[in-house]
């Protein structure tokens, strides 16, 4: 009895997993589905016909995502690599503040946030632009950068600096060639999440890209309001894909003997 | 000393490998961290105090001479029967999300590190949601468990129930039923994959330790597993509460329009052609954040009496 | 405490890495047996698997004649010492001590009591309220020690408990382990690749490389009769010369040496620096050499000669280890003196 459980349990588990995506893939491929039909009765292409059409509101909206998400994911992961690298060596005044500072987007409600600086975006322009949304994206996720980041510095042996420095190499070679080659998997992970963070935020970018800036989720959310629900099955896989991507360039870097994401269990 | 890249899940920022942590150089800090810094306080602090200042009367956008600086946003809050129940709802949500996620990604984790065969595929499998952006989690949530969800077409096919109308109404619920599921389906791997690294850590040794010593797998996990990896459990638990607190996407694609969670509600209030909700919308967004940071913090103190036992 | 452990035809493999070829070990009950070997000869493999942490790819382990491969290792009646102290952060000291009987069935009654004088006895009494945080690196291996001796245990395991302690902490340490065997008469199992730490505590080395059992012998037999070359030269033998046996005498490329002690075959001989001597007079037992350089090892000095082999194609490297100042001079032609008895054949090739 014992030993079937926990196959059951995981197998169940992986089921979960899986199971909502059914109905999107379904979805996507049907022409027409009718209630009580449990497949569709006809297929066609036609939902991806127009989600991979270059000129359509997908394609155009997954090339704005793709770059704010990807200058965001740059952005932060340096900025939040920076302020990592702080807190897990140094000791400095306000140090315990500055956690803090740190840590507070990720409880506070980013909508909460957006809501009041919105004023401010307006009255200097950067409302309804991408530079706008790029800096509203850099709220919710530098924080996740600088969490898992502390975490790989934490274990960071300052002593391969310290042996490069007295072979003669400067400050920028140091960097370039000793610490950044070690620390890279928490930079992998981190510029995951902070993709991944940046790809599928919606409310913010409706508060400050306004109709301005169409990106991916935008597009996806006015068809859900729509009853398309082929094109919304197609749009919603092309949603998936980039992150998928990412995910298995990074994937061995998430779990692990040496992995990054400790930083995220250190609150 | 070599570098043996170990990670040990760190109680606090604070690392514990005893690396001299050098106290000159504050110039060279301040680089470091003033990036950081800058963007964080202009645009989350400054946001947040902009969306005080907001719910008292400044910055009014109504076309009025007056400035009157009051409370009152706060009093119409708590007066509006949609923001009433919409906090009802939203706690009853986050609290159920928040704990079904934790109890569900700590039993999967534990018999995922218990199981040799297949290790890395499950691994690989926990993480597979990870990128999966909610809106689409929230599609698919809506999509099969809707009453004209493949779901409810099975049931109907098999004669449980007849009619997509016969079919329970779990979605766009008022309940939240609908909203919890998608949560859960984006949360739990969330919380596996920080409870899986800090399993995979220098807790294993101290198991096998446990083990010479007799220590039947029970007994181990009460004493020496859970107590290593509770900080990590309650980052994911306090992170994960919080979003599921204050998420738009989710309950807008599953709630009901009316009432629905403090987020989308706040929303409404501020996109509401009648610029006086304003001040009510900014007040929400406070009382809100105010009320997260006092559970996150009221929760940190009694499960940091709970570790010291 | 009376168990005997037979490791019988042990094999192991990691993948296709064979760890572990075949190993055969008797430990009489009640005895110190030191697993002596170099990184990566398959020692703590080899301990992994009587504790029951690893399952061998072949063989058996019977500690009293009673098999254990199907028991796991909670269930065994062995406890274990690591190298690192491995105490648990979230308990006090007194709780780790105790941790062992509060996880047995039925935990006796007086265990703060039983805490206490296990405390006492390996030194560190009053400490039970303390943190593992406050403790050095030897009182942690203390206190480890205390714990895994608070099980009671038939089998002992000891997996490198000193190699991260400081030198001199290290003797104390090891002498101590030593105390405390005889005092609980356990059977005990020493992993280390400290050659004078096995020589010094233990009832019988068993020395391994590669994933195979050199020798299993008393401590002395490994100096004085080392049974292949790989031992030899593990405890520090310098000289072996390949030959044959020529009645009693054998006979290198150099020449012909007088064999004391009577040998059937073997066809390498051992010859320990320090049992050789260098003057400039002929003995009894002895061949001409040229010193080619000395330096001090430590208050001795290391003398390197050279011997022409009968062939005169090629030379042999002697060493004498001597604590005699030196009376020569380099280039000098000396004669090597040496003790028959002493010499030793080795019976194994390799």
């Amino acid at each position: 009895m014992k030993l079937i459980f926990r196959p059951l349990f995981l197998g169940l588990f992986v089921f979960w997993v899986f199971f909502p995506f059914i109905s999107i893939i379904i979805w996507s491929f049907a022409a027409g589905w009718r209630f009580p039909d449990i497949l569709p009765a006809q297929y066609s292409m036609r939902g991806y016909a127009i989600a991979f059409d270059p000129n359509g509101d997908i394609i155009r909206g997954a090339i704005t995502s793709t770059i704010i998400a990807l200058i965001v994911g740059v952005i932060a992961t340096a900025i939040g690599s920076a302020a990592g690298r702080a807190i897990a060596m140094y000791n400095f005044k306000m140090k315990k503040a500055f956690q803090f500072l740190v840590l507070a987007p990720l409880i506070v409600p980013g909508l909460a946030v957006t809501m009041g600086i919105q004023i401010l975006f307006i009255k200097y322009g950067l409302s309804d632009t991408v530079r706008g949304v790029i800096l509203a994206h850099l709220i919710p996720t530098i924080p996740y950068v600088v969490m898992i980041m502390s975490g790989t510095f934490a274990n960071f042996d300052r002593a391969y600096e310290e042996q490069g420095q007295v072979l003669g190499a400067s400050r920028a070679t140091v960097l370039r060639k000793i610490t950044l080659p070690i620390v890279l998997p928490g930079l992998a992970v981190s510029f995951l999440f902070a993709f991944v963070i940046s790809w599928s935020e919606y409310i913010l970018t409706l508060l400050v890209g306004g109709a301005a800036v169409k990106t991916l989720p935008m597009v996806l959310f006015a068809f859900l309001r729509g009853s398309d629900l082929t094109l919304v099955g197609a749009a919603s896989i092309v949603f998936m894909i980039p992150p998928l991507i990412l995910l298995r360039f990074t994937s061995k870097h998430l779990v692990g003997r040496s992995s990054s994401v400790t930083g995220l269990g250190s609150v | 000393m070599t570098n043996t890249n170990i990670t040990a899940p760190t109680p606090s920022f604070i690392p514990k490998f005893g690396r001299s942590k050098t106290k000159l150089r504050e110039r060279k800090v301040i680089w470091l961290v003033l990036p950081t810094v800058a963007v964080l306080v202009t645009l989350f602090v400054g946001g947040f105090v902009f969306g005080i200042l907001q719910s008292v009367g400044f910055f009014s956008v109504i076309a009025d001479s007056e400035q009157k600086i009051s409370l009152d946003a706060y009093f119409a809050a708590f007066q509006n029967e949609t923001v009433r129940s919409g906090i009802i709802l939203t706690f009853r949500v986050a609290i159920l999300s928040t704990v079904l996620s934790t109890v569900i990604a700590l039993a999967i984790s534990l018999m995922i590190s218990r199981t040799k065969r297949f290790q890395s595929v499950l691994i690989s499998i926990t993480q597979f949601n990870i990128p999966i952006p909610h809106v689409v989690a929230a599609t698919g949530v809506l999509l099969t468990f809707s009453q004209s969800g493949i779901v409810s077409r099975l049931t109907n096919h098999f004669g449980i129930t007849d009619g997509s109308s016969d079919f329970p109404i779990i979605t766009n619920d008022p309940f939240g039923y609908g909203i919890i599921m998608s949560y859960l389906w984006k949360e739990v791997p969330f919380l596996c994959v920080l409870i899986l690294s800090a399993l995979r850590g220098p807790v294993t040794n101290l198991d096998e330790t446990a083990k010479t010593l007799g220590a039947s797998y029970g007994f181990r996990l009460r004493k020496v597993i859970l107590p290593y990896i509770f900080p990590s459990i309650l980052s994911g638990t306090i992170i994960v509460f919080a979003f599921s607190f204050g998420s738009y996407e989710v309950p807008y694609l599953l709630g009901e329009p009316y009432p629905s969670t403090v987020s989308v509600v706040a929303y409404q209030l501020y996109t509401n052609r009648d610029l006086a909700n304003r001040p009510t919308a900014m007040a929400l967004a406070t009382i809100t954040s105010v009320v997260i940071g006092l559970l996150v913090y009221a929760y940190m103190k009694l499960t940091q009496q709970e570790s010291r036992k | 405490m009376n168990t005997g452990i037979k490791i019988e035809n042990i094999e192991k493999s990691f993948g296709t890495n064979p760890v572990l070829k075949g190993i055969n070990l008797e430990v009489p009950s009640g005895q110190l047996v030191s697993i002596l070997g170099s990184s990566g000869c398959g020692k703590t493999t080899l301990l992994r698997i009587v504790a029951g942490l690893e399952r061998a790819t072949s063989g058996h382990v019977y500690f009293d004649d009673e098999l254990q491969d199907l028991i796991t290792v909670e269930k065994r009646a062995i406890a274990m010492v690591f190298q690192k102290a491995l105490l648990f952060p979230s308990m006090t000291i007194g709780e780790n001590v105790a941790f062992s009987l509060r996880a047995s069935k039925n935990p006796p009654k007086d265990i703060d009591k039983r805490v206490e004088e296990m405390l006492e006895l390996v030194k560190l009494p009053g400490f039970a309220s303390r943190r593992p945080g406050e403790l050095s690196g030897g009182q942690e291996q203390r206190v480890s020690l205390a714990r895994a001796l608070m099980r009671n245990p038939k089998v002992l395991l000891l997996d490198e408990p000193l190699s991260a302690l400081d030198a001199n902490l290290r003797v104390e340490m090891r002498n101590f382990i030593r105390e405390i065997h005889d005092s609980f008469e356990m059977t005990t199992l020493f992993v280390t690749h400290d050659q004078e730490e096995a020589m010094a505590i233990s009832d019988k080395i068993a020395f391994m490389e590669s994933g195979v059992l050199e020798q299993y012998d008393v401590p002395e037999s490994f100096v004085s009769t080392p049974e292949s070359r790989k031992v030899a030269k593990f405890f520090g033998c310098r000289n072996v010369f390949p030959g044959t046996i020529v009645g009693d005498t054998f006979e290198t490329a150099f020449g012909s040496l007088a064999l004391g002690k009577v040998h059937s075959r073997g066809s390498l001989l051992a010859a320990r620096q320090e049992d050789l001597q260098v003057s400039l007079e002929k003995s009894k037992y002895s061949f001409e050499a040229t010193v080619v350089s000395w330096q001090f090892v430590g208050s001795r000095i290391s003398i390197q000669c050279e011997v022409a082999n009968s062939s005169n194609r090629e030379k042999t490297e002697v060493i004498v280890e001597s604590d005699r100042f030196a009376d020569f001079k380099v280039h000098e032609k000396v004669f090597v003196s040496y003790s028959p008895d002493r010499l030793h054949v080795i019976n194994r090739d390799n």
